[in-house]
């Protein structure tokens, strides 16, 4: 093999990955002394870079491996031979198009409400959607020197949720973000959800049901408990504990419905890292937990409970209604239904939530509403917050996380980038916006 | 992923005696693969994932004709295509509506992104074969370069090389994408 050749086959396996650093300094060296050995390294970066736009942008359901074994169960279990064109319905019906585009219909579906001059000639004024917590409880009078522990709390609900504080005071309300004396209850409204966010997990409270915000195992963090009725958890990057009676339970990157059943408390993970007690728990096993002990069992057919998604879609609903204010119902009538299909899809699957949330606050990152005001921004950030629950980089394809940085150094080289696709997302709202006026939306 | 065919081979040994676990890890392996595979020739996604489930299926229930293990992949890829090509006539009316609506649908970005991601799947559709294969290998079955030779009878220096001559063929079809 000629030097030549040696040369390029380096160049090639650089986008491998797998380059020794001895020879990623011949690279380094040749690229900088040959222009051609530059040009086809130019070259193999945009064949590499094409498939990798290729992968983010078809990818693959998370749940795909699951569907195909469960559709084995289904054909397995008929046992008529009725071939494989019997299974083709557990595929989703709606339109696959592509991660991307995805987010992008949500950026444009929520946009619709930011952006949307069809709804209102002069957008609402709006109130900050939450109130500013700050040393202060949010509840309660404030005590010099009160040592008793603190969280930063944020509870969202449509309907009126009762929080219950360490020093005995009440409220009712809809919305609470701020510091809150523990242990402290939250009572879900017997018709609406909650979504509670302390110590870097999140809860959806059922209707009617009440999780208790308290630090279990005494290490600075604060953890959320089921007291009664079912609870879903979720846990970002840090790991999250909880506990049934003396069970511990602990989750890190990854969702757990605890359900309440007459033998017991079922746990069942529904995606990433668990544990219950010193087991490993995945999300093809449940644990029963009865008194202080606990049984696991294959689950093999886990589905995340509606209400687990609905919760976030009303915390969703109530910043949506927030910055539109008196024009909500007439934005529920037309696009509500449609944006709460998409955002169930999507809030199922944390591949698609955590693009989905990054890329709206990319966008508000990058100047995309820069027109509008801040809390109109706040509420866009609030929603992808909302959407991302329980996400993490690591949730978002490869390929996908390699395309926001080719976006960001886009924009490093033309600032004005931004603005043409806020033209170009405006046509498309206004297009959007006549077709839902001609509907009579 | 580093596990090779000989690890392809065990795995549809075990799934052949009835293990499922075995099965799911050839699943997870080669679905991404097989579904891009059939996406470069349909240009559809959504029939190309319903041929990949329905692939992965009857690949399960006819196992035991399979007669080289450690070709499982390209097996499968074979099942998919017969699949897709019975299929083709008796969907091709709803594929003009759904393509249709499709355009309605996309987003503003997916515009942006969508020429390109189009391009890429022609051109690798239009790749010799073995290019085609150890690309698809590499980046969607997540497999290496001895794995990749081994599937593909060749060294793993070959394959090197094979991924080289695969990615300036890819570039040369792109060109239109080239910055100027």
């Amino acid at each position: 093999m000629s030097g030549r050749e040696e040369l390029e086959l380096l160049s090639s396996r650089f986008f491998d990955g797998d380059l020794t650093a001895q020879e990623n300094a011949r690279l380094e060296a040749a690229l900088a002394a040959d222009p051609e050995l530059r040009e086809l390294h130019a070259d193999l970066m945009r064949a590499h870079q094409g498939v990798a736009m290729l992968a983010s942008a078809h990818p693959l359901p998370q749940d795909f491996t699951r569907r195909i074994l469960a559709a084995l169960d289904q054909d397995t279990a008929a046992q008529a031979g009725t071939g494989p064109g019997a299974v083709i319905h557990q595929l989703p019906k709606r339109h696959w198009t592509t991660l991307i585009a995805a987010a992008a219909a949500v950026v444009l579906a929520i946009g619709l409400v930011f952006g949307a001059s069809y709804l209102s000639e002069n957008p609402p004024t709006v109130a900050p959607p939450v109130a500013k917590g700050g040393e202060k409880p949010v509840i309660g009078p404030e005590v010099v020197q009160d040592t008793r522990p603190r969280a930063e709390v944020v509870a969202l609900s449509s309907g009126a949720m009762r929080l219950t504080d360490g020093a005995g005071a009440t409220s009712q309300q809809t919305s609470v973000t701020g510091q809150v004396i523990l242990p402290a209850t939250v009572q879900a409204p017997a018709d609406a959800h909650v979504l509670v966010r302390v110590g870097g997990g999140t809860a959806i409270v059922p209707p009617g049901a009440t999780v208790r915000l308290s630090d279990v195992d005494a290490d600075g963090v604060p953890n959320l408990e089921s007291v009664d009725g079912d609870l879903y958890l979720e846990s970002g990057d840090k790991q999250v504990s909880t506990r049934v009676n003396n069970v511990r339970l602990s989750l890190r990157r990854g969702g757990m419905t605890l359900r309440r059943t007459e033998n017991g408390v079922v746990a069942e993970p529904s995606f990433g890292f668990a544990s219950i007690g010193s087991s490993q728990v995945s999300f093809r096993q449940s644990a029963l937990i009865n008194g202080d002990t606990f049984e696991v069992s294959p689950c093999p057919n886990p589905v995340l409970d509606d209400w687990a998604v609905e919760g976030r879609l009303d915390a969703i609903k109530l910043q949506l209604r927030d910055v539109l204010g008196a024009e909500y119902p007439k934005f529920e009538q037309t696009l509500g239904k449609s944006l709460e299909s998409m955002l169930r899809g999507i809030l199922a699957n944390p591949s698609e939530a955590a693009t989905n949330s990054r890329m709206l606050h990319f966008f508000v990152k990058h100047g995309w509403l820069d027109d509008r005001p801040e809390s109109e921004r706040q509420a866009m950030r609030n929603i992808a917050d909302i959407i991302g629950q329980g996400t993490t980089d690591a949730d978002v394809p490869v390929p996908v996380r390699q395309l926001f940085a080719q976006l960001e150094e886009e924009l490093k080289k033309n600032p004005d980038a931004i603005r043409d696709f806020a033209r170009m997302m405006r046509e498309a709202l206004e297009r959007r916006g006549d077709h839902h006026r001609k509907r009579g939306g | 992923m580093t596990d090779g065919p000989e690890d392809t081979q065990a795995l549809v040994l075990r799934a052949r005696s009835g293990d499922k676990l075995a099965f799911e890890l050839l699943v997870s392996r080669y679905e991404h693969g097989v579904y891009i595979h059939m996406l470069s020739k349909t240009g559809d996604p959504e029939r190309s994932q319903e041929v990949t489930q329905d692939a992965f299926i009857t690949a399960y229930t006819t196992l035991a004709r399979l007669e080289k293990p450690a070709s499982f992949r390209s097996w499968v890829i074979g099942i998919a295509l017969n699949l897709s090509r019975r299929r083709k006539k008796e969907v091709a009316n709803l594929d003009l509506l759904e393509a249709s609506a499709e355009k309605r649908e996309s987003g503003a970005l997916a515009a942006i992104t969508n020429e390109k991601v189009d391009a890429v799947r022609r051109a690798i559709a239009e790749l010799p074969e073995n290019y085609r294969d150890a690309l698809l290998m590499h980046y969607f079955d997540k497999q290496r370069g001895k794995a990749i030779g081994q599937e593909l009878g060749v060294s793993e220096g070959a394959v090197h090389m094979i991924l080289l001559r695969a990615r300036k063929a890819l570039a040369e079809k792109l060109q239109a994408f080239a910055p100027e």
